[in-house]
């Protein structure tokens, strides 16, 4: 089974994203906070990192820079509740292979998710 | 009659308002967009418990969780909105003699207090304010509803001429909590804690400090200028 770590500071979303995934028989694992994202990823060899841009202690895309200069080259999909700073984000750079804009639907968290970890 | 371009006649407006008192309109920015950001959390999270509800009604399976889900977060929205309209007011009433006492039971009235007694020895302190106190006294008291824990007595009572305080009996607030609690930056503070206590206190010159102790409940002390007091 495909393994995903997703990172979310709401408790809420953090248990739909959860939820909607283990729906379709993904494993998930949640953090909230950017912190704990960067001990998982060292640790754990996820398919796919779903990952909040606005964290309480690290912005989303500073943990992404981190896990690059560190060599971990596992799939990124960001989310953001805010629209504007998808724009100044360097997606190509980072190997984000796609920043999704809150609300998002399940079917567009499955339909990326899936694009995201097929080879 | 009504603008053809109400989009434009909007900019106007914000662009005087801007003229007028460009603090303010930053403080007005700030919290739009937080107010976007926070809308757009909440309507994530009901769209995505109204996925995970479909989901689940297909198997056959409860959805009453994931409808409270949606009420609830239909009804924070709201907050943020009311919250907003608030925030909007500071600084825009004139300040008139206020009686504390009443505008303390006022602020009550709004909220289920249950078994909750209610205590105010204020007698007929006065203070320079406007109708924005008694949302002052409504977020104190929705806090130590919210986050007291097993709170018994909620009392408020002023010491001396300058100085005004708020008591609970409940769990007080967490060391962690603390830092943030008081900070300028709206998304650290929260919307729903106490950030617009804090700028409603800014708005009246007077000064806000927490002296309670976890396990014991929490204290909140509350320092007027002379002048800005009724003499």
């Amino acid at each position: 089974m495909k393994k995903i770590l997703v990172v979310e500071d709401e408790e809420d979303l953090l248990h739909i994203y959860g939820t909607i995934l283990r729906e379709e028989n993904y494993t998930v694992e949640t953090v909230d906070n950017g912190g704990k994202a960067l001990e998982n990823v060292e640790k754990t060899e996820y398919d796919l990192v779903i990952l909040d841009i606005k964290l309480p202690d690290i912005m989303g895309d500073e943990i992404v820079k981190t896990m690059r200069k560190k060599g971990i080259d596992m799939p990124i999909i960001i989310v953001t509740g805010y629209p504007s700073l998808s724009r100044s984000i360097d997606t190509l750079d980072l190997g984000i292979h796609e920043i999704l804009i809150k609300p998002l639907t399940a079917n567009e968290l499955l339909r990326v998710t899936a694009e995201a970890i097929t080879p | 009659m009504e603008s053809e371009h109400p989009q434009s006649s909007i900019s106007e407006e914000i662009i005087g308002y801007a003229n007028v008192n460009p603090v303010t309109c930053d403080m007005l920015l700030e919290m739009s967009k937080i107010t976007r950001h926070d809308i757009r959390n909440k309507l994530a999270i009901i769209m995505g418990y109204q996925d995970i509800a479909r989901m689940k009604l297909a198997k056959g399976e409860d959805i009453e969780t994931y409808l409270d889900g949606i009420r609830n977060n239909c009804h924070r929205i709201l907050s943020i909105l009311d919250f907003n309209r608030d925030y909007e007011k500071l600084g825009a009433e004139e300040l008139v003699p206020t009686k504390v006492l009443l505008s303390f039971y006022q602020a009550a009235e709004f909220l289920k207090l249950g078994d909750i007694i209610l205590e105010c020895d204020c007698g007929n302190f006065e203070v320079m304010a406007d109708s924005l106190l008694i949302r002052l006294f409504y977020n104190l008291i929705d806090n130590s509803l919210k986050y007291g824990e097993n709170i018994s007595k909620i009392k408020l009572y002023n010491e001396g001429p300058y100085r005004i305080i708020y008591e609970d009996d409940g769990g007080g607030i967490p060391e962690d909590k603390r830092t943030k609690m008081f900070s300028s930056s709206l998304e650290d503070a929260g919307v729903h804690g106490l950030t617009l206590i804090n700028k409603i206190i800014e708005s009246y010159d007077w000064t806000l400090t927490e002296e309670g102790k976890p396990n014991v409940g929490v204290r909140f002390v509350i320092d007027l200028p002379g002048e800005n007091r009724r003499r």
